[in-house]
């Protein structure tokens, strides 16, 4: 390797797990299992484009032995977590309980961003559709008898279930759900108005999943169409959105009024799904029993649940959430701190003990490739796309826990372009020598010393996690291109957006990217590289409204193929042409894994990254018999 | 000695006066809001809209907050809330700040007073044992003992106790239940008891080192000789004339203790999860929810104060030779 700075002087351990350690806030909310095997049997489903078998959702490893060291850089992609056979003798009984940081601004999911309130309250609710199994891309019906019909590429004719009622508490006391009730749902957030005409701005799947619709017609009590202004080939997978649940409408309207807005209490937690609430406290915990009434138990498709669900906030330290877990008063343990998740394993041998690829665990810069003066030349950020170490950075910010990412975060298996292609192109060879001769080579021919200092100014935020990067990020590309033009500096989060929107005096912000929330990436890739909305385009989070013919052409493609493996190799096709594009606007690093503990009593399918509320209750059963149940500790 | 105590109540309302004026003043000087911390966690959705779309947003969230009033109303209001024991609603709970606190408090005020009585316990006897045996094996180990709980960081002191208790199966430390001790007193004792025994430890090692000096010195004195050459038993000179004056700097230093013990210990809680001040004020300054900051300040400085006044009225009894100036003892 070649002498540089980084191979002289590392960053100490310590400062590396500091870093770690802050990463594991929050992270509970992390895990999560698949869905629910509903109706998707049913005769009158006709099978969907989406329902081509492919691996969507991979990244998982499962290390069997107590102390899982293994380097992640050489981790096996597949799936190895428990499967099906988790559930195979699943009985009611006993009770399931996590951390989880229950924080957020309002119970009204439609209206909500923070996945752990979808990650909690959502167990009381349920979506018209759902994805059944993430792995092979599978969605069925869940409110809606089995998927819609679809006699043309914009017509979608959904059956609702007639035997499925709201929860058994006031206002609903159990009612069954009607049509008005899913015109409610859906023409609010269509519209994006208040029942009192008003609009409102925070109807957040409007963009995503209902902007599109032309026309939804109510035919009768259990029969309703949506008409598409053009194909939207994501819109089923769009619509298993963990916030696009349906609500009570009572309650949602109560929820509309300002002073309600804010109000975190079981009564504003009703919905048609497997546990009612009554108790949901904010930032503290949140308690669940098992309804007895549920659609899916009635029907036999839910073998066996357990009686309660616990969600508590342990707060952002390891140390709470180690005792918890080590104490059996908690039940799994998904962390990104490396170190004392390695150590759980090591001291309780009988923990079963895996990795998971994140998606949403990423570093990324997202630069000002349009206004900014510097990164608006193609050779300076190419030469900085090609001066990035990624070798380093899986070292430097997530403790080996990590591997080079391309556009599309690499769990995504079937979609992302292969570690091997990777390592083959610019920017991600290793050694590194002949990346870092060609960088130089451009920034000179770039005159790059000439601009100011300030073009070179790299933002992150204030988070505890990210304050290491202010030291080794710039230092690394000072390193690697022979300057010391680059800077870093960290603002509060508060003045992020105002930041980034401020045209030439914004460089771009260097920190993690999610909202990888749906098995079906190319929703989110759009929201990044496609046009952005002022421009026509899906780019919803396209800051620097960065916009390329080619990268246009390629998302078009993507949304209107309908063959699964066809549009998978367009959306790799779009990430070579990234990788040519100094990564399109976005300096791709790396993605990281999470670790995941439980104990064997419990059984539960998945894990899988993707987040979905009645996944956790439905998928799930506490084995009483297993000899490691003995001391599971119930939370007060 | 009632003029005494009168001024030095009245100071005491200047100094709340004074510290809740800064604290009201900084909070809205600090960068970023709650309004706009809502919205950048609303970063994405907020991404794809119009400088003016995003401005009402703002505009709209602060006067749902009532932030968005001049600082002379919010100032006043503050001040008439607090003359009417009442305070504003925190912005994230969207319930009184008091009763925030009040949720809080019990929780820091168990694991203070817990921490202070098990320093206490462990200052007192080591403290006079050290001091009537200077520089022998039993004080170099004491004070060996003392410095070395200086040193160590609680933190350190609770993850090993912890680690320890949980792999011998020696406690059940409740981290999810967060009993108190009249919920269920040996779930409470249980989960107390390591953050408590850690910042016991090191406060209780400071005492150790004051009393430990306070009681050489008074050792030396010629009324301490007096006694001794009277006839006085040694365990009656300790108990009634060195030890008696040798606390006046160990209260002292307690006293700030109590204070920082009821200002909770962030730390600590965090550690195990204790729902306390230390834990709600962190979280309250970074997300800018003005109204709980502003109330637990109100409560730490009150209480700081309270306690510094306590520990200077309780010099006029430890030792009688204390006198208010310009009047008799």
């Amino acid at each position: 390797m070649r002498e540089n700075y980084w191979t002289r002087r590392r960053l100490s351990r310590r400062t590396v797990l500091k870093a770690s350690a802050a990463g594991a806030v929050g992270t509970g909310a992390l895990v999560a299992v698949g869905c629910g095997d509903d109706d998707d049997d049913d005769p009158t489903a006709t099978p969907a484009p989406t329902r081509a078998a492919t691996q969507a959702a991979g990244g998982g490893e499962a290390t069997a032995t107590a102390a899982p060291t293994e380097a992640a850089t050489q981790a096996a992609a597949a799936t190895a977590a428990p499967t099906e056979a988790a559930m195979m003798g699943a009985r009611d009984g006993s009770f399931f309980s996590q951390y989880t940081g229950i924080a957020g601004t309002t119970l009204d999911l439609h209206r909500e961003l923070y996945r752990g309130i979808a990650y909690t309250a959502g167990n009381a609710y349920n979506n018209l559709l759902k994805f059944t199994d993430m792995d092979n891309f599978v969605i069925s019906g869940e409110i809606a008898r089995g998927l819609p019909e679809q006699p043309d590429q914009v017509t979608y004719a959904f059956t609702i279930r007639d035997d499925v009622n709201y929860h058994n508490k006031p206002p609903a006391n159990g009612r069954a759900v009607t049509m008005d009730d899913i015109r409610w749902n859906i023409e609010r957030q269509r519209t994006g108005t208040r029942a009192d005409g008003s609009e409102d701005a925070t109807f957040f799947r409007k963009p995503l999943i209902y902007q599109n619709i032309e026309n939804v017609d109510y035919i009768d009590e259990t029969n309703f169409t949506v008409t598409m202004t053009s194909p939207q080939v994501t819109w089923l997978g769009d619509m298993t959105d963990e916030f696009n649940s349906i609500l009570y409408p009572d309650v949602g309207e109560r929820l509309e009024d300002d002073e309600q807005f804010g109000v975190f209490n079981a009564d504003n937690v009703l919905g048609t799904g497997p546990f009612i609430f009554d108790e949901f406290e904010l930032q503290d915990r949140a308690h669940g029993v098992r309804n007895d009434d549920y659609f899916l138990r009635k029907d036999g498709t839910i073998p066996g649940m357990v009686d309660e669900l616990f969600f508590v906030n342990l707060g952002g330290d390891i140390n709470p959430q180690r005792l918890a877990f080590e104490q059996k008063q908690i039940d799994e343990l998904a962390s990104r701190d490396r170190v004392v998740m390695e150590e759980i394993a090591s001291n309780n041998p009988e923990v079963e003990a895996f990795r998971i690829g994140d998606p949403n665990n990423n570093l990324e810069f997202a630069y000002n490739y349009t206004t900014n003066r510097a990164l608006s030349d193609e050779r300076i950020r190419t030469a900085m796309f090609l001066a990035t170490d990624r070798a380093l950075v899986a070292e430097q910010h997530f403790g080996g826990l990590g591997r080079p990412n391309p556009a599309v975060n690499w769990p995504f298996t079937a979609w992302a372009l292969s570690q091997e292609e990777l390592s083959q192109a610019p920017g991600y060879r290793q050694p590194k020598d002949a990346d870092i001769a060609d960088a130089r080579a451009m920034w000179e021919q770039a005159d790059a010393e000439s601009h100011e200092d300030s073009d070179f100014l790299i933002t992150t935020v204030d988070f505890p996690q990210y304050v290491p990067l202010l030291e080794w990020f710039p230092a690394m590309l000072n390193t690697n291109l022979g300057t010391n033009k680059w800077g870093a500096q960290a603002i509060p989060v508060t003045s992020l957006l105002e930041y980034n929107n401020s045209g030439q005096a914004s460089v771009g912000y260097l920190g993690g990217w999610d909202q990888w929330n749906s098995p079906d990436p190319r929703t989110r890739f759009a929201q990044v590289y496609s046009a952005h909305p002022d421009d026509g385009g899906r780019g919803t989070i396209n800051f620097w409204k960065y916009t390329t013919p080619t990268m246009e052409g390629y998302i078009q493609d993507m949304f209107t193929e309908f063959d699964n493996e066809r549009a998978q190799e367009i959306v790799k096709d779009a990430q070579r042409f990234a990788l040519t594009d100094a990564g399109a606007g976005h300096l791709q690093m790396v993605c990281g894994l999470t670790s995941w503990v439980k104990w064997p009593y419990l059984r539960r399918k998945g894990p899988f990254f993707i987040t979905y509320g009645t996944a956790i209750s439905q998928e799930l059963w506490i084995d009483q018999d297993h000899p490691t149940f003995q001391g599971k500790q119930r939370p007060a | 000695m009632t003029e005494y105590v009168i001024r030095r109540f009245l100071l005491a309302l200047v100094t709340i006066w004074i510290v809740l004026t800064f604290v009201f003043f900084a909070l809205r000087v600090l960068p970023g809001d709650y309004a706009e911390q809502q919205l950048a966690n609303q970063f994405f959705a907020m991404a794809a809209r119009t400088d003016e779309e995003r401005a009402e947003q703002l505009a709209l969230a602060r006067a749902r907050l009532g932030t968005d009033k001049p600082l002379y109303e919010q100032y006043g209001r503050f001040w008439w809330d607090i003359l009417r024991v009442r305070s504003q609603d925190s912005f994230q709970y969207n319930r009184s700040a008091f009763s925030v606190a009040a949720d809080a408090l019990p929780y820091t005020l168990q694991l203070g007073v817990m921490s202070l009585i098990i320093a206490v316990l462990l200052a007192l006897p080591v403290g006079v044992l050290s001091a009537v045996r200077p520089d022998g094996l039993l004080d170099a180990s004491l004070r060996t003992f003392a410095i070395f709980f200086l040193a160590a960081p609680a933190f350190l002191t609770a993850a090993i106790a912890s680690a320890y208790a949980v792999k011998h199966s020696v406690l059940t430390i409740g981290v999810t239940s967060q009993s108190l001790l009249w919920d269920d007193p040996w779930a409470s004792f249980q989960l107390f008891i390591v953050p408590a025994l850690a910042g016991g430890l090191a406060v209780g090692a400071i005492l150790m080192r004051f009393l430990r000096s306070g009681m050489l010195e008074v050792l030396r004195q010629d009324y301490v000789r007096t006694a001794r050459a009277k006839g006085l038993a040694g365990s009656v000179v300790i108990a009634r004339h060195v030890l008696r004056n040798a606390l006046i700097p160990v209260v002292t230093i307690l006293g700030f203790l109590i204070a920082a013990l009821v200002a909770g210990n962030v730390v600590l809680e965090s550690m195990f999860a204790i729902p306390g001040m230390g834990n709600e004020i962190l979280v309250a300054i970074r997300i800018r929810d003005i109204p709980v900051t502003q109330t637990f300040t109100l409560l730490l400085v009150g209480a700081v104060v309270f306690v510094n006044l306590i520990v200077d009225l309780s010099y006029f009894l430890i030792d009688p030779r204390v006198t208010v100036a310009g009047a008799e003892s």
